[in-house]
């Protein structure tokens, strides 16, 4: 096959291509997704770490899918469950106790009132108050972008419109919000906490997957950025680490191949084809090309605009503001196939579990200090799922897997990643001997070894750091903010754009949107 | 117990703007100043031998041009000396100078990158624009979004204008400098690691912060929105010492009548009811006014001197949560002959006439704040060095200098406990090396030495924690947020006490502008009174 002639051309079978392909197509394009590794899915697939041991690759714990996404593809009908229960976090002490975080906060409630009585008093209004900022953002997360181009008219009313979302909910509300959102959530605990073990908890939150510590400024933002992601308005806080976890993959995949869409895997692009100023289509790198007005990219923002396109297509101001997007990536991943169930605390939840080892803000933090110069952590936070327990068929009866997010690890050439591997195994050790006995398998990833697997620059999660001056309006670069790059016909839709990354669907069903006004508007005739 | 129009608590900078704006509309000023000197963080000690330390602040660009004019304090003694040039001192022997000739610094620049060097012409004017933005706000109260106040509606009306004016690319600039790190901000623009480092020196000044910390970017504004004598970005000495300053505002007090008393420290705010009616003073005397105005920071005025049931639950929950954070620490010396920064060249003397700064790149401040953050002072701290005595004869004798150095990051309290007189001088001579390092044979020429850490800051002229600013200058802490969200407009939940210090509008620094914002809205309040 040497040239095909289509309508879209979707770059990366990530799950936001996914979404964008399908959604496309159930509005009659034909649409051909490109993924270059031999499974579409991207970070959201699973793989097998071991014969008959399954794990998700990086997210571990997912939150609600876009609405308009579930509602568009009709996923309910291939697969996809829409009510996921909230985790429970089993907060592990160095002195071999622990805490749990209960999704009913007035459990947990009673449970701190053996660390601390204001604590306990505090933490419901807490959660309620944490909760209700979360609430007040999401219009924020998942509407499209306005421009700071008042000239169309339409972009003041939007951001009239997100300002009175806010506004809306009180007086009081806009002021706390206002305030607290740029501050460090390390600050925001300790106004009204004492307890180590409650505050590290809420600080790794805050900051898993990003480029900060939980004293850098604007650390409450990314934590309710994170809860906004996981919350659909008016239902309880829910992340799945349940049978839906792989769900959303293989639901998405049945989808589109049930709208029509042609997914080629093994399928890697060499470069996208530019002729006056607008796309004409792809080149693979076997050689053959495909003809199409239109160019969806999944792969992040700095691979597409400066590997994909040619240098001369892209003026400099752009080229110069992609490159300086800062996708450093800071998280590590172990993967671990085991023989038997680890002897950790698993309090009796009905929901899924984590646990998590960040005993207090400070050893966050002292954590990110090494990080951020690249170096290795000797003491990480870790956050740990065994999804093996909420969905039996990732191992075979009675073994398990388990998956740990690791903060922090560096994106840097000296780093390695199988003694990042040991260092976790020890410290889970430490809480559950016997545990290095049982493991069968391990594998561990620093952001270099996610970078060259997953093909998303820097080995960043979310393409580009979650950050205020990476957010909205300038996310990826000022000014492209809406999913359309500066070449007619090409569009963004991975978690380089608006609102991030965090396995929503957002991205693409933006990016779907914005490619289907634009044909509407006569802007790229088929 | 005469009866004044207004008493204003503390006689700094600020508190002394307002008494003399106040006297200048004909009202009755008193200023109440606890110490035997005024001035605040802004005075001259004048020390043996000919010396006179600038004990506390020590440059001057920030203060407010208006009110020099309107105050007329050149006639009352206010001269500033601007300096021609400045310094950066690498580790390995080498500098880069900057000098008040825009081509000049651009050369300089393109000795060690040509590339920055071509950056810095934009740099200079994104900045400059940003600053043209900012300069009308500083001596405006706040509008707040968040209240919907008649008064505000055209304040916001008119910034939002403003703002959309600048253009669409302009305005993503003006949003990324407001959230960036000075880090990330300035890796946009420069490779050079001098450049950067001392660029991102001048954004830590003051703070609880690193420079890979968000938010530090915008601090950058403060290092060129000020002028002297209208030359925009512009540094001088305020000849005398920074407590010229505080004497030239105090001339200006009496001409218009104002009274200034020191030793007279207030113990307390009277109250009847839900307003301020005057002061009691630690000697027993009560003082009554129409208006109190302090100048000291919140915590101070609020959690200290005000009655403890006058508040709302909310507003002291607010105050107690108040960051003045971000210590810092001073050295001021006397010495024998000018020191010799080895790395400087012998034919550019004005690098020695500005200030001298230590900080090679980002990553060694940010160590720096590393150490804060563990509870102990940086090792190899950022150091502020000047000199003034070398354009301004009158802070030392003719065969001496006089050196003042600015340190950050020292913390308020220490890991190990509390300050004492032993880790203070453990701390100067961590000082002391890391310039003698620089300039050998400094230390022998020492002939007086004044080391004070936050603990002196707070303890002696009431800068709580050491912090420079009265409050952290951070976006939860600024505008339509300082001191705290509802009371950003000077006033505080009770009639009758207004607040004019460094924790209101638009912080601090030695700008007076917090000073003059708060005295027109209290003469405003005052209008209506006489008007209803």
């Amino acid at each position: 096959m040497n040239n095909t002639k289509t309508d879209a051309v979707l770059i990366g079978g990530g799950h936001n291509g996914l979404v964008a392909a399908t959604r496309m197509a159930r509005s009659g394009m034909r649409v051909v997704v490109l993924e270059a590794n031999e499974q579409a899915g991207g970070a959201a697939r699973g793989y097998e770490i071991h014969p008959g041991f399954h794990l998700p690759a990086l997210a571990h714990m997912l939150p609600a899918f876009d609405r308009r996404a579930v509602r568009e593809l009709k996923l309910g009908r291939y697969g996809l469950k829409p009510g996921i229960n909230e985790a429970t976090t089993v907060s592990l002490l160095p002195d071999g106790g622990n805490l749990t975080l209960h999704p009913d906060a007035d459990k947990t409630a009673a449970d701190l009132r053996a660390h601390s009585a204001g604590d306990a008093e505090a933490w419901p209004a807490f959660q309620r108050q944490l909760r209700a900022q979360a609430d007040a953002l999401r219009p924020l997360l998942a509407s499209e972008v306005p421009r700071l181009d008042f000239s169309d008219r339409r972009n003041l009313f939007a951001l009239g419109r997100l300002g009175w979302s806010i506004r809306r909910r009180g007086r009081q509300q806009m002021r706390d919000l206002l305030q607290v959102v740029t501050m460090s959530v390390a600050d925001l605990l300790e106004d009204r906490f004492e307890t180590d073990a409650i505050m590290g908890a809420v600080a790794l939150d805050a900051v898993l997957g990003t480029d900060h510590g939980p004293r850098s400024p604007h650390t409450v933002f990314t934590l309710l950025h994170r809860l906004a992601g996981q919350l659909a308005p008016g239902t309880r806080p829910a992340s799945a680490t349940g049978d839906t976890r792989r769900q959303p993959v293989e639901a998405l995949l049945e989808a589109a191949r049930a709208a029509g869409v042609e997914i080629r895997t093994g399928a890697a692009v060499k470069s996208i084809r530019v002729e006056a100023g607008a796309t004409r289509g792809v080149e693979l790198a076997d050689g053959s090309t495909i003809d199409s007005p239109v160019v969806v990219s999944n792969a992040d923002p700095v691979t597409t605009c400066t590997e994909l396109v040619d240098a001369d297509h892209l003026d400099a101001d752009f080229r110069r503001e992609v490159r300086a997007i800062r996708t450093k990536g800071t998280t590590g991943k172990v993967g671990f196939a085991l023989d038997r169930l680890p002897d950790l605390p698993q309090p009796a939840s009905g929901g899924p579990l984590r646990w998590v080892i960040a005993p207090s803000i400070g050893y966050v933090e002292r954590a990110f200090d090494h990080v951020k110069y690249g170096e290795a952590v000797p003491e990480p936070a870790l956050e740990i799922t065994i999804p093996s327990l909420d969905d039996p068929d990732c191992a075979p009866s009675g073994q398990h897997v388990m998956s740990v997010n690791v903060a922090y690890a560096p994106y840097s050439e000296s780093f390695d990643a199988d003694e990042m591997g040991k260092t976790v195994t020890a410290m889970i050790e430490r809480h559950a001997p016997g545990f290095a006995e049982t493991i069968l398998a391990r594998e561990a990833w620093g952001p270099r070894e996610i970078e060259a697997r997953f093909g998303m620059r820097g080995g960043h999660w979310h393409h580009g750091d979650i950050a205020l001056d990476q957010f909205f309006m300038v996310r990826p670069v000022p000014g492209f903010a809406q999913y359309r790059a500066p070449i007619e016909g090409l569009y963004l839709c991975g978690a380089g754009t608006h609102p991030g990354g965090g396995v929503t669907g957002t991205n693409g069903i933006n990016a779907a949107r914005a490619v289907l006004r634009d044909r509407r508007n006569g802007r790229r005739a088929a | 117990m005469s009866r004044y129009d207004a008493i204003i608590a503390g006689a700094g900078h600020n508190g002394l703007v307002t008494a003399a704006y106040l006297a200048r509309a004909g009202l009755k000023v008193l200023v109440l100043e606890r110490r035997s000197q005024i001035g605040g963080a802004a005075y001259s000690d004048e020390r043996e031998g000919g010396y006179t330390f600038t004990s506390c602040s020590y440059v001057c660009s920030l203060f407010r041009p208006e009110i020099i004019r309107d105050l007329q304090l050149a006639k009352h003694g206010l001269q500033i000396l601007p300096f021609e040039g400045a310094v950066n001192l690498g580790n390995n022997g080498d500098y880069l100078g900057t000098f008040s000739d825009h081509d000049r610094t651009r050369r300089e620049i393109a000795r060690h990158s040509p590339r920055d060097a071509e950056a810095y012409d934009i740099f200079a004017a994104d900045i400059l624009r940003q600053c043209r933005f900012i300069r009308p706000m500083l001596l405006e109260s706040p509008p707040d979004p968040t209240i919907g106040r008649m008064r505000d509606i055209p304040d916001l009306a008119r910034l939002g204008k403003r703002f959309a004016g600048m253009g669409e690319d302009a305005m993503y600039d003006t949003l990324r400098l407001w959230t960036s790190s000075v880090a990330a901000y300035l890796d946009r623009y420069f490779e050079s690691d001098l450049l950067k480092g001392g660029l991102a020196g001048t954004a830590i000044t003051g703070t609880a912060l690193g420079p890979y910390s968000p938010g530090t970017a915008y601090v950058l504004l403060h290092h060129f929105m000020g002028d002297v004598d209208g030359n925009i970005g512009a540094w001088g000495y305020a000849r005398g010492g920074m407590g010229s300053i505080s004497s030239a505002l105090a001339g200006a007090v009496r001409e218009h009548g104002g009274e200034i008393r020191t030793d007279a420290e207030i113990v307390e705010f009277l109250t009847s009811g839900d307003d301020v009616t005057g002061v009691a003073l630690a000697s027993g005397e009560e003082i009554h006014a129409r208006s109190v105005i302090s100048s000291l920071d919140p915590k101070r005025t609020w959690l200290k001197l005000m009655p403890k049931d006058k508040l709302p639950q909310r507003f002291r929950q607010d105050i107690e949560r108040y960051r003045i954070r971000g210590s810092s620490g001073k050295v001021n010396i006397a010495l024998d002959r000018a020191p010799n920064f080895e790395a400087i060249p012998n034919d550019l003397p004005e690098l020695n006439q500005g200030t001298i700064t230590i900080s090679p790149n980002m990553e060694y401040l940010e160590r720096a704040y590393d150490d804060w953050k563990s509870g102990t002072w940086s090792r190899k701290p950022w150091l502020d060095i000047s000199i003034p005595s070398l354009i301004d004869p009158t802070v030392a004798p003719d065969d001496g200098h006089m050196m003042t150095v600015f340190v950050q990051y020292v913390p308020p309290n220490l890991a190990d406990g509390e300050w004492t007189p032993e880790k203070r001088d453990a701390f100067g001579e961590t000082v002391l090396s890391n310039i003698e390092d620089h300039a050998p044979g400094f230390r022998d020429s020492i002939v007086d030495l004044e080391v004070r850490t936050p603990h002196e800051l707070e303890q002696e002229v009431g800068l709580t924690e050491g912090n420079i600013f009265h409050g952290e200058l951070t976006l939860d802490q600024l505008f339509f947020n300082r001191p705290v969200p509802g009371y950003a407009q000077y006033r505080g939940p009770l009639g009758g006490l207004y607040m004019c210090g460094s924790s209101t509008h638009p912080g601090g620094g030695v700008m007076g502008a917090p000073g003059y914002n708060a005295a027109q809205e209290i003469l405003s309040d005052l209008r209506k009174k006489v008007a209803a």
